[in-house]
């Protein structure tokens, strides 16, 4: 599911409508949640600031059951500092954050493993952007190396996405509507008037490449799972030889370790456990010690000593 | 290829950040607090960073050198000590123990070498290593520092450290599986004190077990290299591995030895089977979930998880018979890991 914040409402209808969803009116929730039937994406507007961001990011990725495979992008508008070693970034240009930061905490970094066309840059999450000031937040030496931009939920966003999901699965991404500091002296470009369009255009910009994660995130955290996976055909046949055996939890652990060992090698599994089932069946095994014996000489067989991690 | 490189904000001036920032002119530069806040965040992909890796250049402030564990082949030392400022390695073998230790798949690499050398020394001293009292320091298990030599630069630091101290008894061993031979260069051999050991196995083994390693020919072709360069070679064929296709395998590598003849040149030749912290193998099967060793079946020995006793001596006796046979390796060089001696 590709699960997208922003703040305001205005920072999330674009992705609403192009993902065809509808507000969920039935659950309560400190965030506004819309969602398709699907379940294929959801858009959260968890309102402004740090502590109502990482309040609706945690509820809404608890409600909606987010888990691997599952996809975070933080989304709004920043300011951006006008006058840098790395030029000047413009309204409407789109960063990517390579590192989340908070004034007395530790920083974030999301993981870059999904490539993206945006330039890289802090974020830098503040009460208030236009109470920055140069000094402050100065850019030089180290600093200079990554642009700052500046905004008031993605730290907090992040920090709590993260409980639920791998830095490999959170990005955000900020489109400049102005310079941080004083508006009026810095000089304010995006106001109410022309903010729709500008936050409109970054979309158009960022659905492709979201999707396209979206989309490799998916295939990789499906891989990683599918080795995991035991067919449900070997599944019963697991079941049948532990019942057979009466095996404990521990001893069908063992069996199931040793049997995803022989599928991971491209031994025929089922073939081995059915002839174990009838062979088991057929012993008349009379009591513990029987089955034990039999545990150990004919299914552990070559694995002398058994496996005591589970 | 590493896109994005990752800097401690007091290892941006240092000469080793300067040189990997040179070396990857197209990666982008994030300047953090400390590694700690990249290498050990919450709910990482193993997996995932490990198949696209970036790189944590940081300075390590909580010492460089521990004690070698009983785990591992000290080779007949007195001292046995374990040297890490590299962490994590660009290959993906499925018995390494890094799948179950390491929190982060990305590469960590620490520029302040001047430090560990400095500890280096204070132990040296405090050890009296001598030409009666010798030391083994392994400098590479965490990361294959000689496969990322053209990156790192770390062998020409250690070779320069060992030829300024001149210490008799000092052993500081290079463990690889890379077989470019022109990293073997980066060294002096002049007083012996520097060893590369190449790690081998089987050549089955090789192609199944560990992937993005140089095959086991341009390996002992690297090791025959640097025999004849005058340097201290070892093999380690460790972990020994119990797998379907038998030990056969572990013939063909000895014939391969015997074809170069370099048995009898060899300085050691370490035995090993397969074993892991417990803890360790528990998260390595979440880690590694295609590997079919983490899903072996292991005793689990004062916390290590290891092949049966019978079960490894049968295996390592039979390769290091081999190895005396068909690889004419003296017997007396063959190291089989006891790790009950090892701790008496």
């Amino acid at each position: 599911m590709i699960i997208i914040q922003t703040a305001l409402y205005i920072e999330a209808a674009e992705a609403a409508k192009y993902y065809g969803l509808t507000e969920k009116t039935d659950r309560a929730l400190p965030a506004r949640v819309f969602t398709d039937e699907k379940g294929l994406a959801a858009v959260m507007v968890t309102g402004t600031g740090g502590f109502n961001a990482a309040c609706g990011v945690a509820s809404a990725l608890t409600y909606l059951g987010a888990g691997s495979g599952d996809f975070f992008v933080n989304f709004g508008i920043a300011g951006a500092e006008k006058d840098t070693d790395w030029g000047v970034l413009a309204p409407g240009d789109i960063v990517r954050a390579f590192k989340c930061s908070c004034e007395n905490e530790r920083p974030f970094y999301p993981d870059i493993i999904y490539k993206s066309p945006f330039a890289p840059a802090e974020v830098v999450t503040v009460k208030d952007p236009r109470s920055y000031s140069p000094e402050k937040y100065a850019c030089s030496g180290a600093e200079s190396l990554l642009p700052k931009v500046f905004d008031m939920e993605l730290y907090y966003a992040v920090k709590a996405a993260n409980m639920f999901l791998g830095p490999e699965a959170l990005i955000s991404f900020k489109t400049i509507s102005d310079y941080a500091g004083n508006t009026a002296s810095a000089g304010g470009i995006i106001d109410k008037t022309n903010a729709e369009k500008v936050i409109n255009d970054a979309w158009q910009r960022l659905f492709p490449v979201i999707d396209r994660t979206a989309e490799k995130l998916r295939e990789d955290c499906q891989r990683q799972e599918s080795f995991k996976l035991i067919p449900g055909d070997t599944e019963k046949l697991l079941e049948a030889l532990g019942n057979t055996l009466k095996l404990t939890y521990a001893g069908r652990e063992m069996l199931k370790n040793r049997i995803r060992k022989d599928m991971l090698s491209g031994e025929d599994v089922n073939a081995r456990l059915e002839a174990l089932v009838s062979e088991a069946e057929g012993s008349g095994l009379k009591n513990k010690k029987d089955r034990e014996r039999f545990f150990r000489d004919r299914v552990m067989a070559d694995r002398r000593g058994g496996d005591e991690l589970d | 290829m590493i896109d994005v490189l990752y800097i401690e904000k007091d290892a941006l001036g240092l000469p080793f950040s300067r040189k990997i920032r040179a070396k990857l002119p197209h990666a982008t530069v994030v300047p953090i607090d400390r590694w700690e806040d990249v290498f050990y965040r919450k709910n990482q992909n193993f997996a995932l960073q490990k198949k696209d890796q970036n790189l944590i250049v940081g300075i390590n402030r909580g010492g460089f050198v521990m004690q070698g564990s009983d785990n591992c082949q000290s080779a007949g030392a007195d001292v046995f000590a374990y040297c890490s400022f590299a962490k994590n390695c660009i290959a993906g073998c499925g018995y390494c123990y890094l799948q179950g230790m390491m929190r982060s798949g990305n590469l960590l690499a620490f520029a302040n070498m001047e430090d560990c050398f400095g500890e280096v020394r204070g132990l040296l001293e405090r050890e009296r290593i001598s030409e009666n009292r010798k030391m083994l320091l392994a400098v590479s298990y965490d990361n294959d520092i000689y496969a990322l030599e053209g990156l790192f630069g770390y062998i020409g630091m250690w070779s320069d450290f060992v030829d300024a101290e001149q210490r008799e008894g000092l052993t500081v061993e290079i463990r690889t599986k890379c077989g470019t031979r022109q990293f073997v260069d980066h060294a002096k051999p002049s007083n012996g004190s520097l060893v590369f050991t190449w790690s081998v196995s089987s050549p089955e083994n090789i192609k199944k077990y560990e992937p993005m390693t140089s095959d086991l020919k341009a390996r002992l072709d690297a090791a025959e290299y640097a025999v004849k360069k005058g340097f201290r070679v070892r093999l380690a064929l460790d972990p020994v591995l119990d797998v379907s296709e038998g030990p056969g395998g572990y013939v063909k590598l000895c014939e391969e030895i015997r074809a170069r003849n370099i048995g009898e040149k060899l300085d050691a030749v370490m035995l090993g089977g397969f074993r892991i912290p417990a803890d360790y193998l528990k998260i390595m099967r979440k880690n590694a979930p295609s590997s079919p060793i983490a899903f072996d079946s292991y005793e689990v020995r004062e916390g290590t998880a290891c092949y049966a006793p019978e079960r490894e001596k049968k295996l390592t006796d039979l390769i290091a018979g081999n190895l005396v046979k068909t690889a004419g390796v003296p017997g007396e060089r063959i190291f089989i890991l006891d790790r009950e001696a090892a701790k008496g």
